[in-house]
């Protein structure tokens, strides 16, 4: 009865999807947790059904006390076929199982690369606002993003004289250059450490060589430094807290800090905010 | 039953073990992403110049070769004391599911909270773990049982703790535990603490104790249970030593360095055709033999791969592996023999 039913569904999703390609999505699911906020913003009230279940943990999303009437999904195939979508956003990189089952089924799904700088953040936003036939609110969106952006490009100063800030995060990695955390910590009217040792992607960098490469400023995420686990333990070691003394220290919300939606630009005020305040005190 | 052509060769050897670990950690601490004069350490960190290199002499490289030392003592140790328990030439912690039950019980503590009620909750449940496998094993192999179900049973062991570690860092809320399953299954000391010094040094001690009072008792075992007994050897009470020492001493060693293997499988052998197959005698040169293969493997790993916190139990297996399988082939031809 239940397979009759599954069945009867995957059949009506194939024949109807072709249908809604000109209205605009009444269904949508997210599987990712960056789309999950991106179409979060830009979605019609009901028109997002479903995101993934780390939107709904408060130390990686922005999103996650929202949720009330969406589902949670794991980004496994039978729960999103359940839900019925016309649309499915997926991350490019991730749940590649889930993603070919569900194309092979007929459902839609569009994928959403993760942006490695601001033109990327623009492109997603106008991407998602044309898929969720929402142009006008991303369209919103963008000119918000733009100006403020352009507020912080626009303070021109000497690159040699600006600070050098390093961001530690958990189990000692650090970003390099070509990363979106690279791009803000510029506009923030930084220098990236990562990208000043000549870092490409993103690597580990002993507490040894971070001493050494002595950054002004060390930034580290402030949720996850608090974990009881062993891979914030080089976070609280003792010869980092002596070396970086309070006046170097900047705790930050990293849930800004992940993801490519206009919420980068709320990371890179409060980075500018901390720091400022130092500065005066 | 005293052969003095042993004790005469086990004292200079064991002095010479000693002379090589100082120097292994001399070197130990020099040696990294930059050469650091270990004798900074002694000099203080008044010049502003080189503040950083003392700090990072101190509070980095120091409990990194101190970590090095004493855990390296203690898995030869206790591989020592294993093998002439369970009169098994290819016991060891690591082999035996000990050093993962460990892990075992460190990321229990570590991920249900208990380990930021007390500082002490991390070494102990490491503890518990590292117990709970020694006495497993004996229940299931004894001391008479045959070599490879006691090897079946440490594999068995193993793979279970390995299986419940990494479904508690799967079940964690924290996205990043997942990758720590490499740590606890290979074993670090990048990066630690004297803080992480202060917390095993104690226990690593009393389980050392402990295992090194079995000496005598282990020599009497070697001639069979019978002939122990008639010497009044109380075997409960070398059974207890040795499952509460290697407890205590590679519990301890697990919940702040991650399950290294194979230390106290292949220093005992390699130590054996130079002292003898004496416990009494074995005991003391495998403790500082496995200190020195420690430092030096930990040395290795910087040397290997400078910069990319190569684990430590990816060495020793690469070294240990080889050695196990020609030990298993020896073993064989023994028995068909």
């Amino acid at each position: 009865m239940f397979r009759a039913r599954l069945i009867l569904c995957f059949a009506m999703l194939m024949f109807l999807t072709p249908a809604y390609a000109d209205q605009a999505p009444r269904r949508v699911v997210s599987m990712n947790l960056c789309t999950d906020q991106l179409a979060y913003m830009i979605a019609a009230p009901g028109q997002l059904v479903s995101v993934t279940y780390i939107a709904s943990d408060p130390s990686a999303s922005l999103i996650h006390d929202k949720l009330s009437n969406l589902h949670i999904n794991h980004g496994l195939a039978e729960e999103i076929l359940r839900l019925d979508p016309d649309l499915v956003i997926a991350g490019a990189y991730t749940t590649r199982t889930t993603v070919h089952l569900l194309r092979r089924l007929g459902v839609q799904v569009e994928e959403f690369k993760p942006s490695r700088n601001f033109q990327d953040i623009r492109n997603r936003i106008v991407k998602m606002g044309e898929l969720l036939h929402r142009e006008k609110v991303a369209n919103n969106y963008l000119e918000a993003f733009d100006k403020n952006l352009e507020a912080f490009l626009k303070t021109p100063s000497d690159n040699a004289q600006k600070p050098v800030l390093g961001i530690y995060s958990l189990n000692s990695y650090v970003a390099g250059k070509g990363s979106l955390e690279s791009e803000m910590t510029k506009a923030a009217g930084f220098r990236h450490m990562g990208a000043e040792i000549g870092l490409s992607g993103s690597g580990r960098l002993s507490l040894e060589s971070l001493i050494l490469t002595n950054p002004d400023q060390l930034m580290t995420w402030r949720r996850w430094a608090m974990l009881p686990n062993r891979s914030a333990d080089v976070l609280r070691h003792p010869a980092l807290q002596r070396w970086f003394s309070e006046e170097r220290r900047i705790f930050m919300d990293q849930r800004h800090w992940i993801c490519g939606t206009p919420e980068v630009i709320n990371g890179i005020k409060a980075l500018k905010r901390a720091y400022e305040g130092k500065k005066n005190d | 039953m005293t052969d003095p052509s042993f004790e005469k060769r086990s004292l200079p050897l064991l002095f010479m073990l000693c002379i090589l670990s100082v120097l292994l950690f001399i070197l130990s601490l020099g040696w990294g992403q930059v050469w650091i004069n270990p004798l900074l350490l002694f000099a203080g960190s008044e010049d502003p110049a080189v503040k950083g290199e003392y700090l990072i002499l101190l509070e980095i490289r120091l409990p990194r070769a101190i970590l090095a030392l004493i855990i390296g003592a203690i898995l030869g140790l206790s591989g020592a004391v294993l093998q002439g328990l369970l009169r098994n030439p290819l016991a060891e912690p690591g082999l035996l599911g000990v050093s993962a039950s460990a892990s075992l019980g460190a990321v229990i503590a570590l991920y249900t909270g208990l380990a930021s009620f007390s500082i002490l909750a991390l070494p102990f449940s490491a503890l518990v773990g590292a117990a709970i496998a020694v006495f497993l094993l004996h229940l299931l192999a004894g001391s008479r049982a045959d070599i490879l179900v006691t090897i079946l049973a440490g594999v068995a062991l193993t793979t279970l703790a390995g299986a419940l570690t990494t479904l508690i860092l799967n079940l964690s809320k924290n996205p990043f535990a997942v990758l720590e399953i490499v740590f606890w299954m290979m074993g670090s000391f990048a990066d630690r603490s004297l803080q992480h010094v202060w917390l095993s040094l104690p226990f690593i001690l009393i389980g050392g104790l402990m295992l090194a009072f079995t000496g005598r008792a282990l020599d009497a075992l070697s001639l069979g249970h019978d002939v122990a007994r008639s010497l009044g050897v109380n075997f409960r009470r070398v059974q207890l030593l040795s499952i509460f020492g290697t407890a205590i001493g590679v519990g301890a060693a697990t919940a702040v360095a991650g399950a290294i293997g194979f230390v106290g499988l292949i220093v005992p052998h390699l130590l054996r055709p130079l002292v003898g197959s004496r416990p009494s005698q074995l005991l003391p040169v495998s403790a500082a033999g496995g200190a020195v293969f420690l430092l030096m493997a930990d040395i290795g790993v910087r040397v290997i791969l400078p910069g990319k916190d190569l684990k430590l139990g990816v060495i020793t297996a690469l070294i240990g592996t080889p050695f196990f399988l020609w030990l298993l082939i020896k073993v064989r031809r023994k028995e068909v023999l």
